[in-house]
């Protein structure tokens, strides 16, 4: 993690997570942004992990999200929020952020699970993971079966929503704890795709203003 | 069982019929010598108005024709009579007789070649040969001979349209009778009315006669109809009387010493028309109770009046008095059309006939067809221009011009609610967001008033509805009144005589109503469970205010240590986030809470390095009050901070169990153990064991050199407070 992205509007908490961030990620070059704009602009710089608050002043963290998964494909986007309600964090799962984060976490915590994602371990609370298998027992038997879950990463969404720990799960399941990591990433992974059209739609209505802004 | 015939076609087949009719007597009107010149009676002389281009009396506009004649036949000196548009107006046998012979010479003469007019211009005669023509162009037949196939071509098919909806009904067909003697009456009166100078003596006879015997046979269709119609006021053969009286004249004047009987029908008429008018002044006063009757007859009745009384008062008296008609005859034809217009409109806005409003819409799409039909063939053979060019060209005139006409008259003659949908529904929205129940129960009356505009509107009980369903209204009094049964948010009402009393209420009225009165119950209902589920809401985020967040904070604000006050705001903030992202999901389940403390303490203690686990209990799925929901997390998350903080352990164990009526947690570790009251002093478990002690629980904290057992046991039932909150 070398090149590092915050998106937060909050000056005090930008401080805070930066803090955070080069404590985790020791030597990294932290870039800042306080708005969907500022974060726009950012995008044109190497990017290897960007923390996204949801609520910005210009428009919602989903657009900075979507336009940072587009820029660089290969970068984690975390979405890190406060007080945010369970569906919009299903929601910034679904646009494509590989994990989220609550502001009001305790600082070691909150490292703790920096760094277990920056490793790809990604963490998921029981609410969301209700959240996540309500989204997916709506979706329905009509959907199609690469957006369907099977039956192990419904067993670890189900044990995740009891309030396992990961490493709980794995051990109740019998398998190892990146196992269950994985099985967590597909379920994100199946979480954006019934979410695709939409994304494609975002991205022709971005070019489109790219297009308009050129223009000018 | 006899197979029926779409009225549509039977109506297209009138239709048809009529334009046959048209095309016949157009044929005749043109099938004869023509002179090529317009004559009009000036002065008493004949003179010439206007001739056709190139025509040898291009110089003679203006003159007087004195006479005609041919080479080797006698002149006919021309007189105003031989010009007349209705010969049955020349008062006696004689001078018809006169007239007829002259008309046979005359058409003799022009059947010559050359014709020999005598003019006289200035005061000099001069005598100009003429050569007629074949046969009349139809460009040339004057717009007096179209209105009369007009007016005839729409008595006929009204009549049929009424037939073919009501075949069992006498009045329909009585209808029909006397649009076929307004058929005969005025096409044949085309044919003669519009002549250029003569007609030949069969032709003449022929169409004279279908005159008289049509405008008799339009009397027996009137006079009939209003004894019978919307009451019937004469029963068995007595009805007969008007057929047979008629009748018998009709045999008189066609067939006995004709034409010596024909001044006698004008008169007749006179008197058919005060019978007529008789016969609805004694159905006025039979339905004078009835005002459905009486909006009908107010229609038919004064567009008779209106129609044919005004024909025979503007055409037919003043000659029997000696003075000249006020109106032409061909014009006076125009005011027949009232009476159909009557009877279109009375059907769709009364049911006149008891025919529903659906009817002119066959009526409408008859027209269409059979215009389409018209179009075409006036294009392919008038026009002679290929078939298909002209079927576009007709297509595109029908769809340009006809359809949109006829879809603006359907709607108008419909004049269903006025009020289009999209209002209805804003209208409907407005209701159910209005706060007091008594304003909302009255714009619901007012809203079925702006619908229906009924005479009368009332709320009535239920148990007045009898056995009604709700959501399906029904017509109660052959139509006079519409009974809405009440929904579960609406009430009940009668509506009385729809449109100010002015027509029935129809089915299309019920359908109407039933759609209405479903999406305003829906509308009402749904309005109502959102309200409950909004305070509902407003309930649970004051009681989590006031337990949970405002507890949080006030902590927060009196702990001295700045850790402390981190750790309270993190928690407020954690349970801010969960009161948002559970909306209508009060109060929590006991799952849910344990599932979120477990994820919650459990990412602290792995951060510190400490293993906690969660013994396992069959805990049931069932909701705790939201006091001892905020209490038992507080309870955890204090004992889990404490032990952090103090205990030096490795390792913890945590356990909720519920029996009977009681809620006990524990959280037992293996550390070294603290003195209690210091640990205890200043933090959130002193708070948290006063609380406990109040509503009645237990609170112990039992620590060694071994380890600690923190415990806490925490009623179920709700406190007084919140049950009554």
């Amino acid at each position: 993690m070398k090149h590092i992205l915050i998106v937060e509007d909050v000056s005090e908490a930008q401080r805070w997570l930066a803090e955070i961030v080069a404590e985790a990620f020791a030597g990294a070059r932290i870039r800042t942004a306080n708005s969907v704009r500022a974060a726009n602009a950012q995008l044109g710089h190497p990017l290897d992990l960007a923390l996204i608050d949801l609520g910005l002043p210009d428009g919602s963290g989903l657009d900075v999200l979507r336009n940072t998964r587009m820029a660089h494909q290969n970068a984690t986007c975390i979405v890190t929020t406060v007080m945010s309600d369970d569906a919009s964090i299903v929601g910034a799962l679904s646009a494509g952020a590989d994990g989220y984060l609550l502001k009001e976490t305790a600082p070691n915590v909150l490292i703790r699970q920096l760094e277990q994602l920056s490793i790809g371990l990604p963490a998921l609370s029981p609410a969301v993971a209700r959240r996540v298998m309500e989204h997916f027992r709506q979706t329905g038997p009509a959907a199609e079966p690469e957006t369907q879950l099977t039956q192990r990463e419904m067993q670890v969404l189900e044990l995740i929503s009891r309030g396992l720990r990961n490493s709980e799960v794995a051990a109740q399941m019998g398998i190892a704890s990146t196992t269950v990591a994985g099985y967590i990433k597909t379920i994100y992974r199946k979480l954006g795709i019934g979410s695709r059209a939409e994304a494609a739609w975002h991205a022709a209505r971005l070019v489109l203003k790219k297009d308009s802004t050129k223009g000018r | 069982m006899r197979r029926r015939i779409p009225p549509g076609i039977v109506l297209i087949g009138a239709l048809i019929l009529a334009l046959l009719l048209g095309a016949l007597c157009t044929r005749i009107a043109v099938d004869r010598p023509w002179l090529g010149v317009d004559l009009a009676v000036l002065q008493g002389g004949v003179v010439v108005e206007r001739v056709v281009d190139g025509s040898p009396l291009t110089g003679s506009v203006g003159a007087a024709v004195l006479a005609i004649g041919a080479p080797g036949k006698a002149f006919v000196r021309l007189d105003a009579a031989d010009l007349v548009e209705e010969p049955d107006a020349l008062g006696d046998g004689m001078r018809l007789r006169r007239f007829f012979a002259r008309q046979a010479q005359l058409d003799a003469i022009l059947r010559s070649d050359p014709v020999l007019m005598v003019v006289e211009q200035g005061g000099s005669e001069q005598t100009i040969a003429v050569t007629a023509a074949p046969g009349r162009p139809v460009t040339d037949l004057p717009w007096p001979f179209w209105t009369q196939l007009f007016v005839g071509a729409v008595g006929w098919t009204l009549g049929a349209w009424v037939v073919t909806l009501r075949p069992r009904d006498a009045a329909a067909w009585m209808l029909l009778l006397s649009g076929l003697g307004l058929a005969m009456a005025a096409q044949a009166a085309a044919i003669y009315s519009t002549r250029e100078l003569a007609l030949d003596a069969r032709t003449f006879g022929a169409v004279s006669r279908a005159n008289g015997f049509g405008t008799l046979l339009y009397g027996i269709g009137m006079v009939t109809l209003f004894l019978i119609y919307p009451r019937r006021l004469v029963r068995g053969s007595a009805l007969g009387l008007p057929a047979a009286m008629i009748g018998i004249m009709i045999f008189l004047v066609v067939a006995v010493d004709w034409p010596g009987n024909v001044p006698m029908v004008q008169p007749f008429v006179t008197a058919i028309m005060a019978v007529l008018l008789a016969a609805i002044v004694a159905q006025l006063v039979a339905n004078r109770r009835d005002p459905a009757a009486r909006a009908m007859l107010g229609w038919l009745g004064l567009s008779v009046i209106l129609g044919a009384g005004g024909f025979v008062l503007t055409v037919i008296i003043p000659p029997l008095m000696g003075r000249p008609p006020v109106l032409e005859q061909s014009t006076a034809f125009l005011l027949f059309l009232i009476i159909y217009v009557g009877v279109a409109l009375g059907v769709a806005r009364y049911r006149l006939f008891d025919l529903a409003d659906w009817s002119v819409g066959v009526l409408f799409y008859a027209i269409g067809v059979v215009l389409l039909l018209g179009l075409d063939a006036l294009l392919i053979y008038v026009m002679a221009i290929d078939r298909l060019p002209a079927l576009s060209l007709s297509l595109a005139a029908v769809c340009l011009i006809y359809l949109p006409l006829r879809h603006r008259l359907s709607r108008w003659s419909r004049r269903g609610s006025g009020l289009p949908m999209e209002e209805l529904y804003r209208l409907i929205t407005e209701i159910a967001q209005l706060p007091d129940a008594r304003l909302q129960m009255e714009r619901i009356k007012a809203l079925w008033g702006d619908i229906f505009h009924p005479l009368a509107i009332h709320q009535v009980p239920q148990a007045e509805m009898g056995t009604l369903r709700a959501g399906a209204p029904i017509l109660a009094d052959e139509g006079r009144t519409l009974l809405i049964p009440r929904g579960v948010n609406t009430p009940a009402f009668r509506l009385d005589y729809a449109g100010q009393g002015g027509r029935l209420f129809s089915t299309r009225d019920v359908r109407q109503a039933a759609t209405i009165s479903h999406l305003l119950d829906d509308t009402l209902g749904r309005h109502l469970a959102y309200k409950e589920a909004v305070a509902e809401e407003r309930t649970r985020i004051n009681r989590d205010m006031h337990d949970n967040i405002g507890i949080l904070l006030l902590s927060a604000l009196h702990s001295g240590n700045a850790e402390r006050k981190n750790t309270l705001i993190r928690q407020t903030l954690s349970d801010l986030r969960e009161i948002v992202s559970n909306p209508m999901q009060a109060p929590l389940p006991l799952l849910h809470l344990i599932a979120d403390l477990r994820a919650e303490l459990g990412e602290a203690v792995e951060a510190a390095g400490v293993e906690l686990v969660w013994e396992k209990v069959d805990l049931p799925d069932t909701t705790l009050p939201s006091q001892t929901v905020q209490m038992l997390r507080a309870f955890l998350r204090e004992a889990v901070s404490n032990m952090l903080r103090h205990a030096n352990a490795r390792r913890a164990t945590a356990s909720v169990t519920i029996s009977e009526g009681w809620i006990c947690a524990s959280l037992a570790d293996d550390g070294s153990g603290f003195e209690v009251e210091d640990a205890v002093k200043g933090n959130g478990l002193e708070n948290l064991r006063s609380r406990m002690l109040e509503s009645g629980g237990e609170f112990l904290i039992d620590s060694s050199s071994t380890g600690t057992r923190v415990s806490a046991r925490i009623s179920l039932a709700p406190s007084p407070a919140e049950a009554l909150g």
